[in-house]
């Protein structure tokens, strides 16, 4: 187990809806280890989302701390939270969410322009190799709606990688693709994961779960339950999701 | 009931569209109707004014003595000729001392009685906003001025005219000041009526019969054509001059329709202005509208996608766009009709000084409101055929967010790399949806056109430019030797004295008659006294003359054709050789040598007038009194001042024309820069969302999208500026031909250019950055999908 990358104290997340408290998050305590792959799950509503982005400084708190690296997340202005966008956190989100008028290289190039340790001539071919790395340097000139979403997804990634952050958030990044390009999208996280890449993935589908080393499950805003795994092996994985079944089950998913 | 209930939730949904469309709209008919109400009312009650004042059908001034009885006789005998009324004026030269609260009056002035039977010139009560009833008898040591006199003398009710002559010196009270249709207005210089009692009338009278050579006898005749006469005017004139030799004896004669002509001439070609920066507005608002309704239909894609599959049919959905469209029209369209009101009040009140009479108040109801119903059809017919994309919509890729891209490939390609990143993302955002920023780098162009029109016009049309460019000869002083020329060398040396004599030269100005016409004729000693001949040459010979466009025009004359004109029973031909130009009486204006008027029998009076450049310009105004000292009654003397200051009220129109259309420019671009940084801000939120959560800081964002709308601004103005540079001279000449103006030369400066782009991508940059700090609110939590 490596060292502790994020971890988070007492986090609450509540919305007021007609003066009536809702607690989407409650007292959730939790721990990110550098290297993993740990994959956060629970039923539709639990909050699992929601606690990604809390944590990862997208959204903002009711209570508690989020510390990252001696630091704490909720308490960092507006410049700190992009500062850490742009060097600490990568983001792969459920739509992808590509500019649509950027090609798939520039959306990948972009952020990278934003780091200052690099210059655009660096930036330009650690995009290229990413591209190729999560194969689609054939596609890299094309608008994001002229390819699929497999390849918007995989583009998403290098996105995320592009900067070679600390720690990737991956919010149901298979969530709106078919059987085949979610094994794709998940063997190349599970790739980048075995390079040494941290990732925190959101997930409701156990075929993208049982690529995680350690599984969180959500339920109420509280984490009810851990479950750590073997490094994942392909041929391992029918068993392996038979596990994750089982868990889930004592878990009442 | 089913589009109602849409095109509610759109209202509340889609304010600030609605307002917006509203609010430009509102400006739109405010212009138009204003513009339209101003000009016809002006001329409705220059045609008014003339009938209530008696004016008759025709008008002739006379030299002293000119006119006899048997004249008269002559011309009530002729059938078609109901009546004639004379009136009985003395006139002082303008440098015979009269002044005005200590200012000296630079035109002759014609002293008559107040007729109020006859001619009961309509005088103003306070404020120049109203009319009095029934005007008081003018009392002894009372006076009535034009009302251009408030302008051009700064004078008001109350104030002291001093006169002075040779035997009498007699100060006047201004009791009122009076609407003038003949000789009351600004740009009808040299002479101007004035009314004084019955007693002090016969003082001056008795004066001049004694022999006062400061005053002379001028009288004018009012020729009334019957009834129910079929002669079309210009044959009653033909005819009348034909049998009783009236307007070749007269030394100027005017029609009804000459004196509505030249008093709508400043309201119409401003007015023409501000109709044309109108249309070009309106048009500026089909292409918002257009905007809007693209923007629109792909933010709505999915909600229209899910009314499609509803049950919604392709024309309903359009319905409620062009309704929501015709809606915020028509209200914008109504509170615009509305505002005309106040603002055709102000209007007509501001306008008084500078045309010297007063207009309705009254809004042109038929007019403004077809106007206003062609505006809203184009609008319904508009929305129609943008909304007509509605029907590409599928409802199952609408609902599955499978909409097409709103963006296309860029055909300019521009790389995106570290340096100067947020410059080049704005680039990139203009290239690839380049129709998205159409309307705004169209109506910018528009308007940055349009103010450096108007701007041109402030720097042509200013008093030195008019004279110099405008006016057809070139002066300083004017001096006309009333019987011989034996003081000239005298006169030259105190001119040399005082102001330096650049050069002197012999220039009558008389009118002469072309084709039953009176035009004005400019007679220089020499052909290189003609500075404003822009096609062809200037006349050498006697029997050649120089006509303006105008001329041409009217009596289809060209270069090379030959010119009758008479003076009397004297016809005399000329071949033309040029055209000029010259803003005097309004471009009716034809140039001869000297020589030429010298064929023709004229008093030593009407030829010896010398135009004198001197080379201390300060010194010209202490000149002419000087000159009057020291030669009394034995010259005439006028300046260029006089002259000046009857063009002060073409700058001050052109002046006032000009802050209306920076005005409206402004609150145009406002709105427009709100609605369209507003529509292209919604589209590309979710943008915003995903910049921020790759690390793009709120400000990074705010300068890129504001400095896109900069961008294109720019690219607007500088546009609109090059076609200006291209086609300005031509415009202005079409809008100001009237006035005399046939060659428009644009003097730009670089200010001209520069400022109209600066304040206008200023306005569009602040409005973008304004709008764009909603970038603050926009959150990647949009981006979570729970």
């Amino acid at each position: 187990m490596g060292s502790i990358l994020l971890k988070t104290k007492d986090l609450c997340k509540s919305f007021s809806n007609n003066g009536e408290q809702n607690h989407v998050l409650n007292e959730v305590n939790l721990e990110i280890f550098q290297g993993d792959f740990t994959v956060i799950m629970g039923s539709s509503g639990s909050g699992k989302s929601t606690l990604l982005y809390c944590i990862s400084g997208m959204d903002t708190i009711t209570s508690g701390d989020v510390w990252y690296e001696g630091r704490a997340v909720n308490a960092m202005k507006e410049k700190e939270t992009a500062m850490l966008r742009r060097g600490d956190f990568g983001f792969v989100f459920q739509q992808m969410h590509l500019v649509s008028n950027l090609s798939l290289f520039e959306n990948v190039a972009v952020p990278g322009y934003l780091n200052k340790s690099k210059t655009t001539k660096e930036t330009n071919e650690r995009a290229r190799e990413l591209l190729q790395q999560v194969n689609i340097q054939d596609a890299m000139k094309r608008l994001p709606s002229q390819v699929s979403g497999g390849e918007q997804q995989r583009a998403a990634i290098a996105r995320a990688m592009i900067n070679e952050p600390k720690l990737l958030f991956a919010d149901e990044p298979t969530g709106a693709l078919n059987q085949k390009n979610t094994k794709d999208v998940m063997e190349l996280l599970l790739g980048i994961n075995q390079n040494g890449q941290s990732i925190l993935m959101v997930t409701h589908d156990v075929r993208a779960a049982i690529y995680g080393n350690r599984l969180l499950y959500l339920e109420d805003g509280r984490i009810m339950g851990e479950l750590k795994l073997a490094p994942f092996k392909a041929k391992e994985a029918k068993s392996r999701e038979a596990q994750v079944n089982a868990w889930l089950a004592s878990m009442c998913w | 009931m089913s589009i109602l209930s849409i095109l509610k939730a759109n209202l509340r949904s889609k304010k600030s569209n609605f307002i917006s469309v509203l609010f430009l709209m509102f400006l739109v008919t405010l212009v138009v109707t204003t513009a339209c109400s101003v000009r016809e009312n002006c001329k409705k009650r220059a045609e008014q004014s003339l009938t209530e004042s008696g004016v008759g059908d025709l008008f002739c001034g006379f030299n002293e003595n000119v006119l006899t009885e048997e004249m008269i006789d002559r011309i009530e005998a002729y059938e078609e000729v109901e009546r004639v009324y004379r009136i009985f004026c003395v006139m002082i030269s303008s440098k015979d001392s009269i002044s005005i609260g200590g200012k000296e009056i630079k035109d002759s002035m014609l002293f008559q009685t107040y007729d109020e039977k006859n001619m009961p010139y309509p005088v103003f009560g306070k404020n120049n906003l109203e009319f009095l009833q029934e005007p008081e008898p003018l009392a002894e040591g009372e006076i009535y001025l034009p009302v251009s006199f408030q302008t051009q003398y700064s004078c008001k009710v109350g104030d002291q005219v001093k006169v002075k002559s040779e035997t009498i010196s007699k100060t006047f009270q201004v009791k009122a000041f009076v609407e003038d249709m003949t000789f009351g207005n600004p740009l009808f210089g040299g002479t101007k009526n004035v009314w004084i009692s019955h007693s002090d009338y016969e003082m001056l009278k008795k004066a001049y019969e004694k022999g006062d050579t400061f005053l002379s006898s001028n009288d004018k005749l009012m020729v009334y054509q019957k009834k129910g006469s079929k002669l079309e005017e210009k044959e009653f004139k033909n005819e009348i001059d034909k049998r009783t030799g009236i307007i070749s004896n007269s030394t100027l004669t005017f029609s009804k329709n000459d004196f509505i002509f030249y008093a709508t001439t400043i309201t119409n070609i401003f007015s023409a202005v501000i109709l044309v920066f109108a249309v070009l507005m309106f048009a500026g608002v089909l292409g918002i509208v257009g905007h809007s309704i693209t923007s629109t239909i792909e933010m709505d894609y999915v909600n229209l996608g899910i009314l499609k599959s509803q049950g919604y049919r392709k024309w309903q959905l359009q319905a409620v766009y062009v309704c929501q469209y015709l809606l915020a029209g028509a209200v914008g369209g109504l509170l615009g009709f509305s505002a005309a009101f106040p603002s055709t009040y102000f209007m007509s009140g501001q306008l008084v000084q500078i045309t010297g009479f007063l207009p309705e108040h009254k809004i042109s109801y038929g007019i403004s409101l077809v106007v206003m119903f062609l505006m809203l059809c184009f609008i319904v017919g508009f929305a129609f055929i943008k909304t007509g994309k509605i029907g590409k919509i599928s409802p199952m890729r609408a609902i599955s967010g499978g909409r097409d891209c709103i963006y296309f490939s860029p055909r300019i390609k521009t790389t995106l790399g570290k340096r100067g990143l947020a410059f080049r993302m704005m680039l990139r955002q203009i290239t690839t949806n380049v129709r998205q920023y159409i309307s705004s780098l169209v109506l910018v162009a528009m308007l940055v056109y349009f103010i450096m029109a108007v701007t041109s016009t402030l720097s042509c049309l200013n008093e030195e430019h008019m004279l110099k460019d405008y006016y057809g000869i070139e002066f300083d002083l004017m001096v006309t030797y009333k019987e011989s020329l034996e003081v000239k060398k005298d006169v030259e040396k105190l001119i040399e004295e005082y102001g330096g004599m650049e050069r002197g030269y012999l220039c009558p100005v008389v009118y002469l008659t072309l084709d039953g016409d009176p035009v004005s004729v400019i007679a220089p000693e020499s052909s290189q006294e003609f500075t404003n001949v822009f096609k062809g040459r200037e006349p050498r010979y006697e029997n050649e003359i120089a006509i303006t466009e105008i001329i041409a025009k009217k009596y289809d004359l060209k270069i090379g054709d030959t010119v009758s004109l008479s003076h009397g029973s004297e016809n005399r031909e000329f071949l033309i050789t040029g055209y000029f130009q010259s803003v005097q009486n309004t471009g009716k204006v034809v140039s001869i040598l000297t020589s030429g008027l010298k064929r023709y029998e004229f008093s030593n009076h009407e030829i010896n007038q010398y135009n004198y450049l001197v080379s201390d310009k300060e010194q010209i105004g202490s000149l002419v009194e000087k000159l009057q000292e020291h030669f009394g009654s034995q010259i005439v003397t006028s300046d260029v001042q006089g002259i000046r200051e009857r063009m002060q009220s073409i700058s001050a129109a052109s002046m006032a024309s000009s802050l209306l259309i920076y005005g409206i420019s402004v609150l145009f671009i406002l709105v427009v820069a709100y609605m369209v940084c507003d529509k292209v801000f919604l589209k590309e939120r979710n943008d915003y969302g995903i910049y921020k959560s790759q690390g793009f800081t709120t400000a990074n964002l705010r300068l890129q999208f504001s400095l896109r709308f900069l961008a294109v601004a720019f690219a607007g103005g500088a546009f609109g500026g090059a076609c200006n540079i291209l086609t300005n001279d031509k415009f202005m000449t079409m809008a100001l031909s009237t006035m005399g103006i046939t060659h428009f030369v644009t003097d730009y400066g670089f200010m001209d250019y520069a400022v109209p782009v600066m304040v206008l991508a200023l306005v569009f940059f602040f409005f973008a950055y304004l709008i764009s700090g909603r970038m603050k609110k926009v959150d990647t939590k949009s981006l979570i999908v729970e």
